[in-house]
């Protein structure tokens, strides 16, 4: 897919917090470039602190980049045609006390454009698909921190946009709404909605990105393809055994629940293979033996330690 | 530029379902009620007292609500982050100082139209007839309206505590209440040469107020002329635009962290 096409591009962006009288400005992004595709749900990680939140803040043009471009749908990000085409769920949101949950998506909607023909509709829809139909008339301050989670979900969808903002979406719900909003997330995939999602969850970004970046002190660190990394290896071999003799073995053994269950893990292709064989000559049962994939875990861990080394 | 409608309403909504609205209300109606009182133990005309008073009342509430609740209207939407999700959006930063001057505008209308009424009802039971010259004078109050709402929304793009902003904001309406007394200093040559310039600039630089008060003609029933009203009308109109696109310059460059 050539950069036309993409939903976001971010090429060379820096931004730098203003200085102060105490003294010089800081550098918060340095050189961020990234490009999320249409349709694709693309994942940004990143420590606390480390510019994700930022990121979001520029692309929404609530900051005014130091250097760089930032384009949406091939749109400046400073344009509101860009704008209308997005939708955006905060961190931490936080809305008008004095309205109830309708009326707070009657002013976004028309914010956003939305015909008065089609408003009431496209808010029965936005409301039914994060589950607060029964709450529609609840006044604001006195829903929870999940219902509220819900209704920042709503009111980034009402407009139906093409690219989606979501800044720790999950931060907040039980799990069956965590599931809600995995599942809200791959049906907007399959129409073609491209996700920009910012979490914290690895497991989340695990299962649900086709793409993701790990942000460190302000730079992208490493992109890679999830796709990629579930078909790469680490290196290294398991293998699970019940254990029925008194045989020893090499490896880095782990003990497993059950009853003499453990997992040998080999850095070595050869030794693995023998260990295997020997198993199998004994009366040890062989569960299982196969490469290990390395997890996004293991690779945000070694690129955000690499960045501090 | 219609994205500012439902800005001004969302802040319209916010104040009619805030204490703070209907407090100053209350006040404002005992204020009026006690002018009937003070009416029947001064000696002279009862109505002029009444009309004295209760403008003076309807001038301090509304002037008064414009502060305490234009005061933290940005700050509110900064702190709370509510701007963010706004901003977001397709609205720009022009409609979003617009929509809110216009909601706060709306409700000290609102506030001056419902005062009004009682001041007026009242002034008919006691003379018999409608005062024009009444009439007149809440129009000037509400072009006054109209220049105190463009300053808080002038001082609330440049300044970010609604402490602040208040003070400046209640400065500029006394400033522009006695800005004459600059013109008295320079005239009888209290201050001379480059001091008497800078007055002349400060001078012209204030909101003239005074122009706008005109309690006298409505208690002794004296009509303002419609060259006046036109004046008056242009001059806050033009006022508090020129507020209102100086806001929009300091505005649109501000950041959102």
């Amino acid at each position: 897919m050539s950069e036309h096409d993409a939903a976001l591009t971010i090429k060379s962006l820096s931004y730098r917090y203003k200085s102060n009288w105490a003294g010089p400005s800081k550098p918060a992004l340095k050189d961020v470039t990234l490009t999320v595709e249409r349709g694709e749900i693309f994942g940004f990680l990143g420590q606390s602190g480390s510019g994700k939140t930022t990121t979001i803040k520029c692309i929404l043009n609530l900051l005014n980049i130091t250097q760089g471009t930032i384009q949406i749908f091939s749109i400046p990000h400073t344009q509101h045609d860009a704008r209308a085409r997005v939708g955006y769920l905060p961190e931490r949101p936080y809305f008008y006390d004095h309205l109830r949950v309708r009326e707070l998506l009657e002013m976004y909607g028309r914010l956003s454009g939305i015909p008065s023909t089609k408003l009431t509709e496209r808010i029965d829809t936005a409301l039914e698909q994060v589950s607060l139909n029964d709450n529609m008339k609840a006044p604001l301050h006195s829903l929870s921190k999940g219902q509220t989670q819900r209704v920042a979900m709503a009111q980034a969808i009402v407009s139906r946009p093409e690219l989606l903002i979501l800044d720790e979406p999950f931060s907040g719900l039980d799990p069956l709404g965590r599931k809600q909003f995995k599942d809200l997330l791959f049906d907007f995939k399959k129409k073609g909605t491209s996700v920009f999602l910012s979490s914290h969850i690895l497991e989340d970004i695990q299962n649900l990105c086709d793409h993701v970046s790990i942000m460190s002190e302000g730079t992208i660190k490493r992109t890679l393809s999830l796709r990629e990394l579930s078909n790469s290896s680490s290196g290294s071999f398991e293998l699970i055994l019940q254990k029925k003799s008194s045989e020893k073995y090499e490896g880095k053994e782990t003990a497993l629940p059950g009853d003499s269950r453990v997992s040998l893990v080999y850095e070595n292709e050869q030794i693995a293979q023998r260990e295997l064989q020997k198993a199998l000559a004994h009366d040890d049962v062989v569960e299982a033996y196969h490469v290990l994939h390395p997890t996004l875990e293991e690779l945000f861990v070694e690129t955000v330690k690499g960045s501090d080394a | 530029m219609r994205k500012f409608i439902p800005i001004a309403q969302n802040t319209y909504r916010e104040s009619l379902r805030s204490k703070v609205l209907y407090s100053l209300l209350l006040f404002a109606a005992l204020l009026v009620g006690a002018s009937i009182f003070f009416g029947s133990v001064t000696i002279g005309d009862q109505v002029k007292v009444i009309k004295d008073f209760g403008l003076f009342a309807i001038s301090l509430f509304t002037v008064t609500y414009i502060i305490i609740s234009g005061a933290s209207l940005f700050h509110k939407e900064i702190s709370r982050k509510t701007l963010h999700t706004l901003l977001a959006r397709p609205v720009s930063r022009w409609e979003f100082l617009f929509g809110k001057f216009a909601g706060l505008l709306l409700t000290a209308s609102v506030m001056l139209l419902l005062m009004s009424l009682g001041l007026t009802l009242l002034s008919i039971a006691f003379e018999g007839t409608l005062s024009i010259p009444l009439l007149m004078c809440f129009y000037s109050i509400f072009l006054e309206l109209i220049i105190i709402c463009a300053a808080v929304i002038f001082f609330s793009s440049i300044v970010v505590t609604p402490m602040l902003i208040g003070l400046f904001t209640f400065s500029l309406y006394l400033a522009g209440r006695s800005a004459s007394l600059l013109l008295y200093l320079i005239d009888n040559e209290f201050v001379t040469g480059f001091g008497a310039s800078i007055l002349k600039g400060i001078y012209a630089a204030l909101p003239h107020l005074e122009m706008l008060n005109t309690v006298n003609e409505a208690v002794y029933n004296v009509p303002q002329s419609a060259t006046h009203l036109a004046w008056s009308t242009l001059y806050a109109g033009g006022y508090a635009l020129v507020l209102l696109l100086l806001s929009r310059i300091a505005f649109e460059s501000r950041e959102f962290s």
